[in-house]
């Protein structure tokens, strides 16, 4: 099949199983009642259902029939049918936890890139002061803006308020946000992502992650309980390798994760890693495509094992 | 030269521990190259053709043959010609709208026409001597770019494979004009350039104390420069380049030799294994986005 020496692994595309695809569709819809539609497809022709995101009402005046207009789910809510886009920017709901980067400082603001259709921002009166402290913010607050955020960091935060345009205002009132430190970034869809009460989670494995809802997974060591600092204080020391190990399965779980279409929370997580450890898989190996499709089926069978069990 | 114009304090030390340790952000080492997926034969228009993915880089090259006459006789050096182009369409990114892309797609005809032409036997594109010669035209298409550095090197695979695919229709005199030629029709009466000698790149970035093979789009961020070396496997090393602004000390450069000698031999191996296991036509394998 494919040629692995020591470094270097080429493959012909056609070599590469056509399959792959198919069978994550499949399994999801055969796991769940999912109701995958197509733009135009027909979803009812009852009346007596609203009609939410996504959908339209057929131009025919003799039988009106409600029909999609983008590709997603059908969503029905008691009378209202929405269709929720598979793949889509992230549409802010206030109180999202969202993990983001500066791209630029302005004045008394930050805008943060968070893969959604307008930059969000960061006001000044959103952060807080190194330590803790509670006082209106001075001018040289303004000016010395760039000491604690600049181009290129990543930050996590909350969203606080939606602008009238739609752009996301956050904060990081809370010392559990602010500045990040050392870890890996990673960027998935952000439908993946559910909307759960924690997004912090510290993994039994020895790793830390924020799954963020606009689909930016930040991933990193394990930290102290207690020493959040709101990001004023990061920790810049080295980290040891066998940790740098686990953070990279994570991540390449992760992503594995992602490509196959799984649902992201703490718990998929840690079972395709505990999965990629009972396999015996070192980290790269999980870049190859079949490896990460076989944890992906492993790790759906296995969570719906657990929603089986949990029903019963 | 990627979409990421900046990364933070946070992620460029946690790339450069890991490089000094040998364990990357994905769990690679520093000599390891992404899954590199490749493609024949796909569009049916040119005379050869290739597709390559290697992680975000998706290069496709096209190539096709033209016959030119011999405008100055006194300026002709006896041989045919080989031309490069290269496009970065703004399907990649919008940044690489217009003439944005220029900085990547000029360092991509630089490196392979300084390096390339003097791989091939150029005396064998002659048509009729002192009349006609073939011109090769390689027109490069980026797809997708991660980083500047890993996109060389899958460039020139692809070039590579489109080189070997390349069918150059056999040419007939017509009986009694020593002028005149016939070009034959007939797909299956064609030869086949000689790609053996045809050099790869492996690009080497420094980022923090080492140099590293293949690098992601933040890895690149975190580097200090990179160098290009093209490689065949049978005279080793025949050109080299630096890429980016940074400085780099000529010691570490010189330790390197034999570790891109055996990367790149390697990837010729391979590489010229898997082309020539897919010569008997499966069928057509058209082209896919996945």
């Amino acid at each position: 099949m494919s040629h692995i020496s020591n470094n270097v692994c080429i493959r012909l595309t056609s070599d590469v199983s056509s399959q792959l695809v198919d069978k994550s569709i499949e399994a999801n819809y055969s796991s769940k009642d999912v109701k995958y539609v197509l733009p135009g497809d027909e979803i009812t022709s009852d009346q007596t259902f609203m009609r939410g995101h996504g959908t339209y009402l057929s131009a025919n005046d003799t039988d009106k029939q409600l029909i999609a207009s983008i590709a997603g789910i059908v969503e029905p809510i008691n009378r209202l049918i929405s269709v929720r886009p598979l793949r889509t920017r992230y549409n802010g709901e206030i109180g999202d936890v969202i993990v983001g980067r500066i791209i630029e400082v302005q004045n008394k603001r930050w805008k943060v890139e968070t893969n959604s259709r307008l930059d969000s921002v960061l006001q000044l009166s959103g952060v807080n002061l190194p330590g803790g402290e509670l006082r209106r913010k001075t001018a040289e607050d303004e000016i010395s803006m760039r000491n604690y955020l600049k181009e290129g960091d990543i930050i996590s935060a909350e969203v606080q308020n939606i602008f009238e345009d739609g752009a996301l205002g956050l904060h990081t009132r809370s010392l559990k946000y602010g500045k990040l430190g050392q870890g890996i970034m990673v960027r998935v869809s952000p439908s993946l992502i559910e909307r759960r009460k924690n997004h912090f989670h510290k993994l039994p494995i020895g790793a830390n992650i924020i799954l963020g809802n606009n689909g930016f997974v930040w991933i990193s060591q394990t930290v102290a309980e207690g020493s959040e600092s709101g990001g004023h204080v990061l920790d810049f020391s080295d980290i040891p390798l066998q940790e740098r190990e686990i953070m990279s399965r994570l991540r390449n779980c992760t992503l594995g994760l992602a490509k196959h279409k799984v649902m992201l929370n703490d718990t998929s997580v840690l079972y395709a890693f505990e999965i990629s450890v009972q396999l015996a898989y070192h980290p790269k190996d999980l870049l190859m495509p079949e490896v990460i499709a076989l944890i992906a089926e492993q790790t759906r069978h296995r969570l719906n094992e657990f929603e089986r069990m949990d029903v019963n | 030269m990627s979409l990421l114009s900046v990364i933070s304090e946070g992620e460029r030390r946690y790339i450069c521990g890991g490089i000094d340790v040998g364990m990357r952000s994905d769990g690679r080492s520093c000599d390891d190259y992404q899954m590199i997926s490749i493609e024949r034969d796909v569009t049916h228009n040119c005379d050869g053709s290739a597709h390559i993915r290697c992680g975000h880089n998706d290069v496709l090259v096209g190539i096709k043959l033209e016959i030119e006459s011999v405008v100055q006789l006194e300026d002709w050096n006896q041989c045919g010609r080989i031309d490069f182009s290269a496009d970065i369409t703004a399907n990649a990114s919008p940044m690489f709208e217009g003439r944005h892309g220029e900085d990547i797609t000029n360092v991509l005809v630089t490196l392979f026409s300084e390096s390339i032409p003097q791989c091939l036997d150029l005396q064998s594109l002659v048509v009729v001597p002192n009349k006609y010669f073939w011109v090769i035209h390689i027109d490069i298409v980026v797809l997708e770019c991660g980083s500047l550095p890993s996109l060389i090197d899958s460039a020139a695979i692809a070039v590579k494979s489109a080189l070997f695919d390349t069918k150059i229709p056999s040419v007939s005199a017509v009986a009694g004009d020593s002028e005149d030629f016939v070009v034959s029709d007939d797909m299956f009466e064609s030869t086949r350039l000689d790609v053996s000698r045809v050099p790869l790149f492996v690009t080497l970035t420094r980022i923090s104390t080492r140099y590293v093979v293949d690098v992601t789009p933040e890895e690149d961020e975190a580097s200090i420069a990179s160098i290009s070396f093209a490689i065949n496997s049978s005279e080793g090393i025949v050109y080299m380049k630096k890429i980016k602004s940074g400085s780099l000390h000529p010691e570490p450069i010189q330790h390197t030799h034999e570790k891109v000698q055996k990367v790149g031999q390697t990837l010729n191996e391979v590489l010229m294994m898997k082309l020539s296991s897919d010569s008997q036509n499966k069928g057509k394998i058209s082209f896919s986005l996945n």
